[in-house]
């Protein structure tokens, strides 16, 4: 009887493993760990540009990783994404969009549940989100700039939650404008967004 | 293959005799006889085994009053009466008795017909030395040995009660083990204390050389890796248990008492807690079921975090992990696996070796090969550091059978983790609560007293002040529950 079990066990492990009932294994090595999402626009195509935080691995400091994925809207793009590389959006904390694509990374947080609704987001003045991720440099990445631009204002920016929140509620929210030069981010303006849908 | 029933021992019943003895005893070259030419005449012969008896006792109180006095008409019954300067002369229905006598450290006088035994053991013994298991700074600092009356005695010290129970039995086909069963009477549960008696008398083997066979047959569940007694080296434990309700048990030959039933409470109390003040104890109680959960989990989940719920980490964590699995060649599972593999094989290493090489092996595999397998990139640091902290953790445990039970478990657990993660993890989990509530120690289970009732009691919550200490085990059903007034 002990013996059928362990039998029935062993059979069960790769069935449930080839049913895909089992969560799927990963390394940790070949896993992106994405930072800072930026989201635009270019005519009919969503992009997404997601860079990483550039790893601490003993003495010396890996450079950032920047990766892009195009699509008709933002599951394709982060499809189109994970296709070229293994990454990880849980621990996303910055979202920068572009005005016209706020709508699309709010739906997008409703959908995919992989994203974190702690992240920060923001919304670029006169910038494309390309624009935004090429002012950054392999030694300063962009969640460090953001970082630093919190602990200046002395505020930290708005959550997705709390976006989130405000807007089911019908209260407008002030959304910080962003501007991205030489490796620096710089605040010019708050945008309200007073509803959403 | 067929194996035979395993058939009673032969027993020699005729009736002691020196003759007899000497057929027993023929294949042995330790058996001396001496005749003996008594003053009132006739002879007497004397049968002993060397280095059994003590050759003083043997000549002072056996062979110096039958060498110079006259036991007259009767000399057996002047024996009996005080012509042989012993304690104890008895005299031996059968052969057997005889000869048991003899191996138990008697000398053997036949003397006009009859047989008669004197105990004249030697008593080479290891003396009464510090406890190696189970150190304190405070408090007691004896320790069993394998002597069983020394054991009995240095109870017998701290617990003067004449209602301390000692039910002695032998134990044993060849070995002829003396196994004791203690208990308080009128305290201890007269249910719990029958039932280790009779399985103690029950007991038929060939030879009780260890404890564990013992108490093996004496509690009720075998196929678990979980103790289900407690096995300590301390007088001072050994009283405490059996005022608690518990039934303590000794084997001749073995420096150690047994209490049973164990419970997990039990196992994870050490002789320091009554001595250190109690709230220090109680947060040291804290710390090592902390040390359990680490030890059993932190391996496993940092197999479900790093190769199936990436996301599970902060960022930061994250970001440092998979910094240090770059250029590593394995897995993260597979990591794991063989880390704790030869974590357990340097620790065996170690335990098998003399001691001071036993400490060199356990330096050299840690620090020196650990290191050079992280330079190597072969294991990533944060694998050493997650599998040293399990083991380490796992040392704060008291008792050492619950710590093995648990290197097995953490092992198992760490296999499920990498088929199936943080739902492994849950499966295995599961498993070990089924399996646990199902061992039982002479119908206790192994839970309490955390369950199947929480019932309140002294090991609910470790160490308590001793005015509101007022209850013994109360899930040991004693039959005196408050332990003061």
């Amino acid at each position: 009887m002990r013996q059928m079990k362990i039998l029935i066990i062993i059979i069960c492990i790769p069935l449930l493993t080839a049913c895909q009932a089992l969560p799927r294994h990963t390394d940790a090595a070949d896993e992106a760990i994405l930072r800072t999402i930026a989201l635009g626009r270019e005519g009919e195509r969503m992009i997404l540009i997601a860079a990483t935080g550039g790893e601490q691995s003993g003495e010396e400091t890996q450079p950032p990783e920047v990766d892009t994925g195009e699509g008709t809207d933002y599951a394709s793009a982060r499809d189109d994404l994970k296709e070229k590389r293994q990454a990880s959006l849980v621990h996303v904390t910055d979202w920068v969009v572009e005005p016209d694509a706020l709508p699309d990374a709010l739906a997008a947080f409703v959908a995919d549940p992989e994203l974190t609704y702690s992240a920060r987001i923001y919304v670029l003045r006169d910038q494309t989100a390309r624009a935004f991720m090429d002012a950054f440099d392999g030694e300063n990445p962009a969640v460090k700039a953001l970082e630093d631009l919190d602990r200046a204002r002395e505020e930290r920016g708005v959550t997705v939650l709390e976006l989130s929140a405000d807007l089911a509620a019908g209260r407008p929210v002030s959304v910080p404008l962003l501007v991205a030069e030489d490796g620096t981010v710089e605040v010019r303006g708050e945008m309200e967004i007073g509803a959403w849908r | 293959m067929f194996v035979p029933y395993h058939p009673p021992r032969s027993e020699h019943t005729e009736a002691p005799g020196g003759p007899g003895l000497e057929q027993v005893f023929a294949r042995a070259d330790d058996f001396q006889r001496r005749t003996l030419h008594l003053p009132g005449g006739g002879e007497a012969a004397l049968y002993w085994l060397e280095g059994m008896v003590r050759t003083e006792r043997l000549n002072d109180y056996v062979l110096r009053p039958l060498a110079t006095l006259s036991l007259g008409d009767d000399p057996v019954t002047a024996a009996l009466e005080g012509g042989i300067w012993a304690g104890t002369v008895l005299r031996p229905a059968t052969l057997q008795e005889a000869a048991d006598g003899l191996t138990d450290g008697g000398c053997a006088v036949a003397l006009a017909g009859a047989l008669l035994l004197v105990p004249v053991p030697t008593e080479e013994k290891r003396g009464v030395e510090m406890p190696e298991d189970e150190p304190t700074v405070k408090g007691a600092n004896d320790a069993f040995v394998e002597a069983i009356r020394t054991n009995t005695s240095l109870v017998r010290r701290r617990l003067k009660t004449c209602r301390l129970a000692v039910a002695s039995s032998t134990v044993g086909r060849e070995s002829r083990t003396t196994v004791d069963v203690l208990w308080v009477e009128g305290l201890t549960n007269p249910a719990l204390a029958q039932s280790v008696l009779e399985r103690v008398q029950g007991l038929d083997v060939d030879a009780l050389l260890a404890a564990e066979p013992l108490a093996g047959a004496i509690t009720d569940t075998h196929s678990t890796m979980f103790p289900t007694f407690v096995s300590t080296q301390r007088p001072d434990r050994f009283c405490q248990g059996l005022m608690n309700g518990m039934v303590g048990v000794f084997c001749d030959g073995i420096a150690q008492g047994l209490l049973l039933p164990g419970t997990v409470s039990m196992f994870l109390r050490t002789p320091a807690d009554q001595n250190n003040q109690w709230l220090v104890a109680r947060l040291l109680a804290g710390v090592r079921y902390l040390c359990l959960g680490v030890s059993l989990l932190l391996p496993a989940l940092y197999i479900a975090a790093a190769a199936f719920h990436f996301g599970l980490m902060p960022a930061a964590m994250a970001e440092s992990i998979s910094a240090s699995r770059q250029s590593v060649p394995i897995s993260p599972p597979l990591e794991v696996l063989l880390l704790l593999l030869a974590f357990e094989i340097l620790q065996e290493a170690g335990s098998r070796m003399p001691r001071f090489t036993g400490q060199n092996v356990s330096i050299i595999g840690s620090l020196v090969v650990g290191q050079a397998a992280v330079t190597a990139k072969l294991f990533s640091p944060v694998v050493v550091v997650v599998v040293s902290a399990a083991g380490i953790a796992g040392y704060t445990l008291p008792n050492n059978d619950l710590a093995n039970a648990l290197r097995a478990v953490r092992f198992a657990l760490s296999v499920l983790s990498a088929l199936a993660g943080v739902f492994g993890i849950a499966l295995g989990l599961a498993w070990l609560c089924l399996h646990l509530a199902q061992v039982e120690g002479l119908g206790v289970s192994w839970l309490a007293p955390f369950a199947p009732d929480a019932e309140k009691g002294p090991s609910a919550a470790t160490r308590v002040p001793v005015r509101r200490a007022k209850l013994r085990e109360v899930f040991l059903h004693p039959r005196e529950v408050r332990n003061q007034r």
